[in-house]
């Protein structure tokens, strides 16, 4: 069931203490933080607790969102952020207790993706992804997935337009090459 | 602008409309060119597909709003674990670096008291240590040749109006229990801060 209303009204709402409306937000934006933080870390399981981790800190933040950005780019610098910071602790965990950190492409059963052919797409995709520094692969996820302009990422990120574009051209660039070894 | 650059630019909907033109004729007659595009092409038909097959599975997102409800104290707890162990780490820090700070004090026998603190602060003496003392760093007084009755009655009195840690320190000055502790310049600093305060004026030769 989706709402009419438009992010603002829903605020609006939940700040006044409706908690449907919250429920409303979260439904509205659940897919677009999920697959982010998927294609960001490479796996559903790390990728569910930090959509979890994302609607905790919507939920609890929102009364200090002043509409100075669209609600959508704030929650995509909310979630971009927090999958950055799970890469970067979940690697400094893998070197404290000598794991390997390499494989994280989790292929347990948990997994959402229906049909072996869309499983080996994504999978093909998201092993590319993990082979490209987290801050270009940050850049790319927004830019070619979730379809963002570089303004909008420039406010996600902090960084200038031409650097964002950088980022980008290395990034496909990379992954082309891996591209070539993987098959 | 090199070729992977124009590629990516053109793929990414980033080339003006000139810019855009001259690549796609560009690319009708280089071969070089179109090899290039062609990988790059590839790569991008791949990330196209994976978009389509984004919902495969509905039922996990439908639950995801049920076990964010369910889980929310259980979140707020996780939160604070990581705040609350890097204000530990600070307490930690801190608490060994005033333990290991004082420690070295401890262990350092270098007397901290200041001259002035030591010349007010002596206990009960040895009269005899005193005036010994007294005999040995002040050539010109010689108590001997004081009367009998004023070594017995004055001297005495003036010497129980010092304050009794001042006599501690000449006895201890005099037999060479603190004498390791200063130096010749501060002791006879200690000195001379005594007899100023106390027997100068009193003692008449």
């Amino acid at each position: 069931m989706t709402s009419l209303k438009s992010d603002s009204e829903l605020i609006n709402d939940f700040l006044n203490g409706d908690e449907k409306a919250f429920n409303m937000l979260a439904l509205r934006y659940q897919e677009k933080i999920y697959w982010h933080a998927r294609r960001m870390t490479g796996n559903h399981m790390d990728a569910d607790e930090i959509v979890q981790q994302v609607l905790l800190v919507i939920y609890n933040k929102v009364k200090s969102f002043n509409f100075q950005s669209s609600l959508y780019t704030w929650i995509f610098k909310i979630t971009s952020t927090r999958s950055l910071n799970f890469i970067k602790s979940k690697k400094i965990k893998s070197f404290i207790s000598f794991e390997e950190a390499g494989d994280i492409i989790n292929t347990s059963d948990n997994d959402i993706i229906a049909g072996i052919d869309s499983k080996d797409k994504i999978q093909k995709v998201l092993s590319l992804l993990q082979n490209i520094p987290p801050r270009q692969r940050q850049v790319f996820v927004l830019r070619n997935f979730d379809e963002m302009s570089y303004e909008e990422i420039s406010k996600i990120t902090g960084k200038s337009i031409g650097a964002l574009k950088s980022s980008y051209f290395h990034a496909f660039n990379k992954l082309k090459e891996l591209m070539k070894n993987y098959e | 602008m090199n070729d992977e650059e124009r590629i990516i630019r053109y793929l990414d909907n980033d080339l003006s409309e000139v810019e855009r033109s001259k690549f796609e004729s560009d690319l009708n007659t280089d071969l070089n060119l179109k090899k290039l595009f062609d990988e790059f092409l590839k790569l991008n038909n791949l990330l196209i597909e994976s978009k389509k097959v984004e919902n495969s599975e509905s039922g996990y997102f439908i639950n995801i709003v049920p076990r964010f409800r369910e889980g929310k104290i259980k979140a707020v707890r996780y939160f604070s674990l990581p705040k609350l162990g890097f204000a530990l780490t600070i307490i930690f820090v801190l608490v060994l670096s005033y333990i290991l700070v004082n420690t070295e004090l401890i262990f350092n026998g270098r007397n901290q008291i200041t001259i002035s603190e030591i010349s007010d602060e002596l206990a009960d003496s040895d009269i005899d240590g005193i005036l010994r003392y007294i005999d040995e760093e002040n050539e010109g007084f010689n108590y001997d040749q004081l009367p009998v009755d004023y070594l017995e009655n004055d001297l005495a009195e003036l010497i129980n109006q010092i304050p009794k840690t001042e006599f501690n320190l000449l006895a201890d000055a005099a037999s060479n229990d603190i004498s390791s502790e200063f130096s010749a310049e501060e002791a006879d600093k200690i000195y001379e801060e005594l007899i100023n305060k106390n027997f100068r004026n009193e003692v008449k030769l």
